[in-house]
């Protein structure tokens, strides 16, 4: 069987993340999450996959290359205007042979996820999963086991169904989304819609993880509930006096210094410099290239590559992308908050702050849970800064 | 990185392998070999290329056989630790891709049980574990061998007598090639697609048994599993380019990784890093030819400003003609393949000389490794485009390196400046990732070059030799003549060649040359030429006087060398692209060049 992966799109509500990479490569466990996606796809023994790209599609070729160094053979496919999912499909009709496994590629999947669709049987298929906030979704309604309807971001949801955008498709489907297409309906569940008594849609519920990123606080809940690698792995170099506990991956170059605490599940990347004296707790991820002076504690955090972070912090279940450099004293402490996005109040449940790429952050800064700082700011020494925060913005 | 091979059919095995090979060595090599079923086992292996191992290749008859290329990252490639390995009887051949993590206790186990070991590779415990296990099936016996063994691999083995491959894979790659009457295996699918487009993956902790008729894939609990053939629609050239229209342009986005790959290995021991004589360094030259000489000049600037040591570079060519009183305790030599024959010539006359001789390479075993005193790798991977671009930048960082370890040792640099420095140093691989990020922008400059004769790059400090790289780049894949200079010279005679044909590449970052760069680019602008600038994201003067601006994303100063590196050589890529020109493969231009 062949899969199709939609990597094309930008994740513009992931802002700030989204500046820096497209969504598809948000790094969760220091893996962007489509290499989870292409590892669950080969883990099913589905090799021969085509990736759709478009917005910095050079981030994705680079990483991923011809696919064989992830057991896959890769074949990419531009959409060159990116007008909708069902349009980013009808870009690959050449290339299934047969039946095949469509997919986004921006959601984080268990293996599990694609073996449920897999053992659900022949096409048509698609795959469902229950959520708190369906809303947010393509919202389903199943009549003895097949789908009736699917309306996307509805006001009221019926049901608590919803469409993961994960399908199991016969070729002939493309056709229909074709004509669809062609016909101005460029979302994939505005396309299916008129077709769905016509390829007889099953609908199959999944037991296992599924997580989609829809703001950039949801990556931190996202790296929590992937992160759970088994054992030590250590590459680095451990001084005297460290105490590693759990399951801590330590990668090559990197050094932590005596005196540090890590309760695992944690994972440092390559080339990192971390203590004397720093304390990191579970759930965490740090990049490559990532400094932390001593004295700091990180707890359920996701440290991007090239960050630095001074002396005395404190980082609670935050979110530091790529190149942030924090001075000393300052305090990301997390709490139940409210989250701004775009015109929307979230409820967030122990969550602290968001920082953008390449912004500077000096001493003693008080960044109150569910801050969201731009990329490129100056944050200048003892500000205190709450909701949200443009990119490239100095604050005093 | 290395790359393993396997064929059973009814082809000369040996033909076969050997083409297979010649397509893994893009991965990389420095030494090749295989072992043919032709009754017994005959093996040949060779240092260097896959010629070299084609050359002493006898005429073999096998129609069963696999083989091997090594890419060492550490330890020194020879004949004796090249692959296939021989059980001790000669019965079985093996050959591996991977680590295995605990051979030492094997080893000494096998030791004791009166095995004699002839290499001092990992992978030599497997085919003696694999003899020790075997009773009558060699399938069962790798599977044994794989129960004792921690670590990771791709692996096949050939018995004797035998048209089955046994092959094993964990966490390394490895492809089955399903053929009629004949079979594959490879380490990816370009060293496949010349003989067959359709392809078995394995799982990890899966084996196989592959014989001419017949593949049998087994999952870990030694169950024979079907597994569906995908079929493959690209050639092999595509495959390798992984999406990527050229090889340059692969390689140019390559540049975060290989960037964070070279500042990794050295970044953690900087302080100790053992490379530099005993004595005391007064002065010091380096010498390179091409790419690698304006990574040398790009050096100078550096080492100078953060260690105060007087630097020369000399083109490597003609250091031999240079007064041989005037000696310098440290000499270092900069070559990509270390293979570079006036950059070898150069090594030896600096040792003749007595100076401690330092060679930056990207190739481990390299013959400079052997020549120079001490070394400095770059971990860029191999590259394939003849235009340089991700070595050059890796060689700018192993410059950094050197510079801040020469300034720590000297005392010019203190323990809190290296920290800071190392810091910027870390943020680099992304600041790298934010130049590709605007490669469109960069793409809109290429028209102004449609219709030129010839171009200027000028710059002025550290960011001079950046601009002599950027013409040289443009030069090699574009054809446009391109000169680089440093902008106050261009009053010096060059001004007389610009006209409204004639672009003119500026660099007027926001640093202490900023203001001399402008005047020096208006007095261009005066004479008509089309103006391009390199300049900061905040800068607002700069459109006043140039026709297009390319907007660098903001770094420290003294890393805006690299970062204005990979912005040129997108320019240079994009007019060639414009042009219609031969990307990866310029007309008279070879990548190593061992000639002198």
């Amino acid at each position: 069987m062949q899969a199709i992966v939609l990597a094309a799109g930008h994740g513009t509500r992931l802002w700030p993340l989204s500046e820096a990479r497209p969504k598809v490569m948000m790094p969760i466990g220091n893996k962007p999450i489509l290499e989870h996606i292409i590892n669950s796809l080969v883990a099913n023994g589905i090799t021969d996959i085509a990736i759709v790209v478009g917005y910095r599609r050079g981030l994705i070729q680079a990483h991923f290359g011809d696919g064989s160094d992830f057991g896959a053979s890769i074949t990419y496919i531009e959409q060159m205007r990116l007008l909708g999912t069902a349009h980013a499909v009808t870009m690959a009709k050449d290339f299934p042979a047969g039946d095949f496994i469509l997919l986004p590629g921006d959601n984080v999947i268990s293996p599990q996820v694609l073996s449920d669709l897999i053992a659900g049987g022949p096409p048509n298929t698609a795959l469902l999963t229950r959520s708190m906030t369906p809303s947010k979704y393509g919202v389903v309604e199943l009549d003895d086991g097949m789908v009736e309807n699917i309306t996307e971001k509805p006001n009221v949801a019926e049901t608590c169904l919803i469409s993961t955008g994960i399908f199991l498709f016969d070729k002939g489907v493309m056709q229909l989304l074709e004509k669809a297409v062609a016909e101005g309906n460029m979302g994939l569940s505005e396309a299916l819609q008129p077709f769905l008594n016509t390829i007889r849609l099953k609908g199959i519920i999944t037991s296992g993880t599924w997580c989609d990123a829809i703001y950039p606080w949801d990556a931190i809940d996202m790296n929590s509930r992937f992160l759970t690698s088994s054992g030590q792995d250590i590459a680095g170099r451990i001084e005297s006096g460290v105490l590693l506990k759990g399951p801590v991956s330590i990668g090559e170059g990197t050094r932590i210094r005596s005196g540090c605490h890590i309760e695992g599940p944690v994972i440092i990347g390559k080339g990192c410099d971390i203590g004397p004296n720093v304390t990191i707790f579970p759930v965490t991820s740090i990049g490559d290239n990532v400094t932390v002076s001593p004295f700091t504690f990180i707890s359920g955090s996701l440290i991007m590559s090239g960050s630095s972070i001074s002396s005395h912090c404190h980082v609670g279940r935050s979110l530091i992308d790529g190149n942030v450099r924090i001075g000393p004293n300052t305090c990301l402490s997390s709490s139940s908050c409210l989250g701004r996005a775009r015109d929307e109040l979230i409820a967030l449940k122990d969550i602290g702050s968001v920082i953008g790429s390449n912004t500077v952050v000096g001493a003693c800064v008080n960044i109150q849970p569910g801050t969201v700082v731009g990329n490129g700011c100056r944050i200048n020494d003892g500000a205190r800064l709450r909701e949200n925060i443009n990119d490239r913005s100095e604050v005093y | 990185m290395c790359g393993i091979v396997g064929y059973s059919g009814s082809r000369l095995a040996s033909k076969v392998l050997l083409e297979s090979l010649r397509r893994l060595e893009y991965r990389g090599y420095d030494s090749a070999g295989m072992a043919i079923v032709n009754g017994r086992l005959e093996v040949h292996k060779e240092k260097g290329e896959i010629s070299a191992l084609e050359s002493i290749l006898p005429h073999l008859d096998g129609r069963t056989g696999i083989g091997h290329t090594r890419w060492a990252t550490c330890g020194e490639p020879s004949k004796r630790n090249s692959h296939p390995f021989n059980s001790h009887d000669g019965r079985f051949a093996l050959v591996h891709n991977g680590i295995i993590e605990n051979y030492i206790s094997l080893r000494s186990q096998l030791q004791a049980e009166g095995v004699i070991f002839q290499s001092d590779t990992d992978t030599e415990v497997l085919v003696h574990l694999v003899r020790k296990y075997y009773g009558e099936d060699l399938h069962a016996a790798v599977r044994r061998a794989l129960e004792d063994v921690r670590g990771t691999y791709a692996l096949a083995v050939v018995e004797e007598f035998s048209d089955d491959i046994v092959v094993a894979r964990k966490e390394n790659p490895l492809v089955i090639g399903a053929g009629m009457g004949e079979n594959f295996i490879a380490s990816d699918v370009t060293a496949l697609l010349d003989y067959t487009s359709e392809v078995i993956y394995m799982h990890d902790g899966e084996t196989a048994v592959i014989s001419p008729q017949k593949i049998s894939i087994y999952d870990p609990g030694g169950v024979e599993v079907e597994r569906e053939v995908s079929k493959i629609g690209w050639t092999v050239e595509e495959a390798r380019k992984g999406g990527f229209e050229h090889f340059m342009l692969k390689e140019i986005f390559d540049q975060p990784r290989s960037i964070s790959e070279t500042i990794i290995r050295y970044i953690d021991d900087l302080e100790t890093l053992d490379v530099l004589p005993s004595s005391k360094i007064g002065g010091m030259k380096i010498l390179a030819c091409g790419t690698s000489f304006n990574a040398g000049m790009v050096g100078k600037y550096i080492i100078e400003e953060l260690s105060g040591i007087t630097v020369q570079v000399e083109l490597a060519s003609e250091y031999r003609y240079s007064t041989k009183t005037n000696q310098c305790p440290l000499v270092v030599l900069i070559t990509q393949s270390g293979e570079t024959a006036d950059t070898l010539a150069a090594c030896r006359e600096a040792n003749e000389r007595g100076c401690h001789t330092l060679a930056i390479t990207n190739v481990v075993g390299s013959s400079i490794t052997r020549e120079a005193d001490s070394v400095l790798m770059t971990h860029a991977g191999p590259e394939i485009s003849v235009a340089a671009t991700k070595t050059y930048t890796a060689q700018l960082v192993a410059l950094y390196i050197l510079a801040a370890r020469l300034a720590y040792s000297n005392r010019s640099m203190g323990e809190e400046n290296l920290r800071s420095l190392k810091k910027s140093l870390r943020e680099l691989p992304n600041q790298v990732s934010a130049v590709l990020d605007r490669a469109s922008a960069i793409n809109l400059a290429a028209p102004y070059f449609r219709e030129a004769r010839s171009a200027f790059f000028i710059g002025r400090n550290r960011n001079f030799p950046t601009m002599l790289e950027g013409a040289l780049k443009l030069k090699e894949i574009s054809y446009i003549h391109a000169e680089g200079y440093a902008a106050g010279e261009l009053k010096h005679g060059p001004l007389a060649l610009l006209d409204a044909n004639t672009p003119l590449v500026a660099a007027c970052l926001e640093d202490h040359t900023y203001d001399k760069m402008m005047s020096n680019v208006s007095e261009v602008a005066a004479r008509g030429s089309p103006i391009i600038m390199l300049a900061g994201d905040n800068d607002t003067e700069c459109e006043t006087v140039a026709d297009h601006v390319i907007r660098m994303p903001p770094v420290d100063p003294i890393f805006s060398p690299v970062t204005l590196a990979v912005a040129l050589q997108l320019l240079a890529y994009n007019v060639a692209l414009e042009r219609g020109m031969p990307i990866d493969k310029p007309r008279n231009l070879a990548k190593s060049v061992t000639v002198e």
